[in-house]
């Protein structure tokens, strides 16, 4: 009897001891969650000079580069399920999430619609205000302005078409070619930004990787027209920044930019990077026509081609204040994984399959990304963002 | 009246929540009326047969060609893609386009093979211009004869003065000639990373490291420091000191040495 009870009594212990063992929402853990160092890594100011404002609101600002995190983005199978927080409104999930098959001849993958939320939270501007003025930080307080609950267009693909007919009327094989530019481009960004698989490895790892010979290092040994320190100084980041932002209706290596929440549920990381792409694009397109302005230009990018002239001009000049834009803007933003798994940053369309997705919880609620946003700008001359 | 209401709601939820499929079949008719639905399928096969190994399906189903990846091309099999199905239009040729992707494999190749060459130059608002300027333009007789090599300056932290003192650097480069002027602010890149003068023990600055590092944005943990001297120093005495160490470093100086770096009258 006595070892009967011992053994209950370890059973219960353990089970105790199991519920205790729980995974830490993003937001009651965002020290520790979030990818700070990458403020430090990426800001840069220079000295030159370039103003903004006319007659008395006429100031003189310094060329500078920042990112901040701006907020979170999320993604859950059950609706109203605010993972980021870890509350929940144990919402009716008849309507909200919707499993169905594709049509004919059954050999097409299971397909799912997930529910998507994008939460702004400005926490450092939200912390320092106007305080380092050089910054220049988005400030505001933390509110909800997409949850694709309440958007039919994400529900059901012919709704969602005709809100994004730029994307749509680009569907085709021919175009989906220019998505080898795309994907070259975004993880040529990505070993660019230093944010690659690569980036994880100690030095010495590093120095093994890459000295890997394959065809292209011999051919661009035997072309050497133009020094490297040459191509930096005429703007490479510029340039690989516009051949991603051209081709805006791909979404760098994870194929077309979606149309609704229609993803093939194999990959809820790949899945989320790509579903951010659609929601952005919505996000910005609505900057344009109501005063929810959540996401406009503020980063500086050349557009195609950049045969022939060096350059082709930014489509709109956002150094002095930011501006209403149409399309998505992939390089100005970044994603980094905070749930289930801590991640590192990765540019929008990069390479979905990391040590990251490996290390995926299997059956947990859902994932959250912290969202990084860039920034061009006059320091000093800079209408900060409210 | 209760009945009538159950009718409807019912009727409504099976229309959109059980019968999503509905709209999902508009898709379809749209491709179908444009003569794509063909092409993708011949384009399937076509794909097939270039590499068997690769996963990339065209399949029916248009909605599934969301989850084609390009990931992980190497530059030949991009460029058969392109010879292959690059289709010419007005906005790029296809010479153009192979142009293009030459030119962003041969970006990536050379930042991810050849580790970036890279001096940071630790040090503070009190330490004079003239030795930072000197310095800058050093930097760039080096890359004007080819070499790679870039610089970061790291301040110790942002002084509440900072507009004031950063302004106070372009009246200063004002001085110089038109043709260093650009010399100079092209290699200015002010960075703030504490972690660096921890990570180095940097107690004292001015301090100079040669380093090479895996991405143009340097990190402690993805640099590589290999010298680093403390103290107010010229790059030519620097290198100096450095190529007695390793010859690999003699050319630097060589080169710094033919070339008389301009300096301002104080």
């Amino acid at each position: 009897m006595k070892k009967i009870f011992f053994i209950i009594m370890v059973f219960f212990t353990i089970q105790l001891s199991a519920d205790k063992v729980e995974l830490k929402y993003p937001l009651t853990n965002v020290v520790e969650t979030t990818q700070w160092p990458l403020i430090m890594k990426e800001f840069e100011i220079t000295t030159k000079l370039g103003h903004c404002g006319t007659g008395m609101k006429y100031s003189l600002g310094l060329k500078a580069h920042m990112i901040e995190f701006v907020g979170y983005y999320e993604r859950s199978d059950k609706p109203l399920n605010f993972i980021f927080v870890g509350a929940s409104l144990d919402a009716n999930p008849v309507k909200a999430n919707t499993p169905y098959e594709s049509n004919d001849n059954g050999d097409t993958p299971k397909t799912q619609v997930t529910n998507s939320h994008f939460i702004k939270l400005p926490l450092l501007g939200m912390i320092f205000k106007k305080k380092l003025a050089f910054w220049c930080l988005q400030t505001g307080v933390i509110e909800i302005p997409y949850l694709s609950e309440f958007d039919m267009t994400y529900k059901h693909d012919y709704m969602g078409m005709k809100m994004i007919p730029q994307m749509v009327s680009m569907f085709s094989p021919d175009t989906l070619i220019s998505g080898v530019f795309d994907c070259a481009a975004t993880e040529t960004a990505a070993v660019l930004y230093g944010n690659t698989e690569a980036d994880n490895m100690s030095y010495n790892e590093f120095e093994k990787y890459s000295n890997k010979n394959s065809a292209m290092d011999k051919a661009s040994e035997n072309n050497n027209s133009m020094s490297r320190t040459d191509k930096i100084k005429h703007g490479t980041r510029d340039i690989v920044n516009g051949i991603r932002n051209s081709i805006y209706y791909v979404d760098g290596c994870n194929g077309f930019s979606p149309v609704g929440g229609y993803q093939d549920g194999n990959d809820p990381i790949v899945e989320g990077h790509n579903d951010f792409h659609g929601i952005s694009n919505i996000l910005q397109g609505a900057s344009l026509v109501t005063n929810n302005e959540v996401f406009k230009k503020q980063s500086n990018f050349s557009f195609l081609p950049p045969q022939g002239s060096n350059k082709a001009p930014s489509p709109v000049d956002t150094m002095c204040r930011p501006a209403k834009f149409a399309m998505p803007i992939p390089s100005q933003f970044g994603l980094q994984e905070v749930y289930p798994v801590i991640g590192k940053l990765k540019e929008m369309g990069q390479d979905g399959i990391s040590t990251s997705t490996a290390k995926n919880v299997p059956g947990s609620e859902g994932v959250v990304f912290a969202v990084w946003e860039r920034r061009d700008y006059f320091a000093f001359a800079y209408f900060c963002p409210n | 009246m209760l009945k009538k209401i159950l009718l409807i709601t019912i009727s409504t939820i099976s229309l959109f929540a059980f019968n999503p499929d509905k709209y999902s079949y508009m898709i379809n008719d749209h491709i179908d009326s444009n003569g794509t639905a063909k092409n993708i399928e011949s384009l399937n096969k076509q794909f097939k047969k270039i590499n068997n190994n690769v996963n990339y399906d065209f399949a029916k189903d248009f909605k599934q060609k969301y989850t084609n990846k390009f990931k992980g091309l190497t530059y030949e099999q991009a460029k058969i893609y392109i010879n292959e199905f690059y289709r010419e239009n007005d906005f790029l040729t296809k010479e153009e386009s192979m142009l293009l992707l030459d030119y962003v494999f041969k970006v990536r190749n050379y930042t991810s093979k050849y580790a970036n060459n890279f001096i940071l130059y630790f040090f503070t608002e009190t330490v004079p211009k003239s030795s930072i300027s000197n310095i800058l333009l050093s930097v760039s007789a080096l890359q004007d004869e080819g070499i790679n090599l870039n610089i970061k300056e790291y301040l110790t932290g942002p002084a509440d003065n900072l507009q004031n003192y950063l302004f106070g650097w372009n009246d200063f480069i004002e001085k110089y000639p038109l043709k260093y002027q650009k010399n100079i602010t092209d290699n200015f890149h002010l960075k703030f990373d504490p972690r660096f003068f921890k990570v180095y023990e940097i107690k004292k600055a001015p301090a100079m490291a040669f380093a090479h590092c895996q991405s143009l944005l340097p990190t402690p943990k993805t640099c590589k420091i290999d010298f680093l001297i403390r103290g107010d120093t010229s790059l030519l005495t620097f290198f100096d000191k450095i190529s007695q160490i390793d010859k690999k470093y003699l050319p630097y100086k060589k080169i710094l040495e033919a070339k008389n770096i301009y300096e301002v009258e104080k």
